[in-house]
């Protein structure tokens, strides 16, 4: 756990990757990200997840006054499946996030990306793996501020990373020298 | 002395007196005072002098005639060019015609004007006449800055049909070619995205720099490591406090 994460040469070179980010972030791309942008993003996404749930509650809530508009009362829902279907949709959400792109919608904002230990994409187990378990233990991302490498419980588990990745090239599936294994 | 003198005005008076006398005598022996005129000797001699101007000048216009005549003949059996080639240097009289003044007083205008201008270009190979000419140079000669000064660009613009130049364009494949030579998606994409981030990124350094400012805070409550390369543990590059000596 010595290693320390190179730099993408790609992100210094004005005429590729490192085009659209600006001078002053180039140093950074690449570096692990702290529990700032890691919060920020997540809390994002957590927005997000809630927006949706809400969107959907409202469709529902739509159809039935279409559909019976004399009887229409607003369905109660207790907290058990508000959890389950909020987190159903957090681990789907998260899990075609990181597969596809590597980031969430929150992760692009903050212009983090999560990787894998060979700095590539995730697999599908381990996405799947690394989205239950931040939607069960969410406060695992709390050790990233004590973590010397600034990693989570999840990451440590995993063997994942997040970084500071400004770019728009979609992540390599393969080996990657974005971030080398510590 | 004086008998000299005296002797030289008798014999010039004597003289004088001679003549008158005899001037007197011709005149009343030409002229007799009782013969009629026409039978007077003065008068016979003014008929006959007048008879034999007439006489006289008939016999002249004769002996011209017969000496053209005769130069006619001559001539029509002599072969004056080559007479001419032969006795003539020919070198001498053209070095001594004053050509100058010779041109000066030809009225070139007048003979341009008898030039049967259309003629004449009928018959010159032009294509011949322009394979000759060493272009190269007339455009060396030529002070092209100048020529284009002159031109009246607004004028020649004027002129110009845009709208059968532009029929001719094919728009719609220039724009595909341009579009597909720069990239134009990529562009649209770049821009929009670096337009998008113009609000994002300022929130992205600020909570690089909380990040930072956050393991600053965690690096003094743990036991510090610094790598041997400068770069903190946690892959951030030095902060500028620990870049100094």
């Amino acid at each position: 756990m010595t290693g320390t994460p190179t730099r993408e040469p790609d992100y210094h070179d004005p005429t590729a990757a490192g085009a659209a980010i600006p001078r002053e972030a180039r140093q950074y791309q690449g570096g692990r990200a702290g529990l700032v942008s890691r919060l920020a993003a997540n809390t994002i996404d957590f927005l997000l997840v809630v927006i949706a749930i809400t969107a959907g509650y409202l469709s529902v809530c739509g159809l039935l006054f279409l559909w019976r508009p004399s009887r229409f009362r607003f369905p109660s829902l207790s907290s058990l499946p508000i959890l389950l279907i909020g987190g159903v949709l957090l681990v789907g959400y998260l899990t075609a996030a990181w597969i596809s792109t590597g980031r969430t919608y929150g992760d692009f904002l903050l212009g983090i990306r999560v990787v894998d230990h060979r700095g590539a994409r995730m697999r599908f187990a381990t996405a799947v793996a690394r989205a239950v378990f931040c939607a069960v233990f969410p406060i695992g991302i709390l050790y990233v501020a004590i973590s010397p490498m600034s990693r989570s419980v999840q990451d440590l588990v995993l063997r994942t990373y997040v970084i500071y990745d400004w770019s728009h090239q979609p992540l390599p599936s393969g080996r990657s020298n974005r971030l080398p294994a510590d | 002395m004086m008998m000299q003198s005296a002797g030289r005005y008798l014999v010039e008076s004597a003289r004088q007196i001679a003549l008158a006398m005899a001037r007197a005598g011709v005149q009343a022996a030409l002229r007799p005072p009782l013969l009629a005129e026409r039978y007077q000797p003065g008068e016979l001699l003014d008929r006959q002098r007048a008879r034999w101007s007439r006489l006289s000048a008939q016999a002249v216009q004769l002996a011209l005639r017969a000496a053209l005549a005769t130069l006619d003949a001559v001539l029509d059996e002599l072969d004056l060019t080559a007479l001419v080639l032969q006795r003539v240097d020919l070198d001498r009289v053209v070095a001594a015609v004053d050509v100058d003044a010779v041109v000066a007083r030809v009225d070139l205008y007048a003979i341009v004007d008898r030039v049967p201008i259309d003629r004449v270009l009928d018959r010159v190979d032009l294509d011949a006449v322009a394979r000759r000419l060493d272009v190269e140079a007339v455009i060396d000669r030529v002070d092209l800055n100048l020529v284009a000064k002159r031109i009246d660009v607004d004028a020649v613009a004027a002129r110009l049909d845009l709208d059968a130049v532009v029929a001719r364009i094919d728009l719609v494949g220039l724009a595909s070619y341009v579009i597909e030579a720069i990239d134009l998606p990529e562009i649209i994409r770049a821009s929009s995205g670096s337009i998008a981030s113009d609000a994002v990124r300022g929130m992205r350094m600020q909570t690089i720099n909380a990040d930072a400012q956050v393991n600053r805070i965690a690096d003094r409550l743990r036991p510090h490591r610094r790598h041997p390369n400068g770069h903190r543990p946690d892959g951030y590059p030095p902060e500028p406090e620990d870049r100094a000596p």
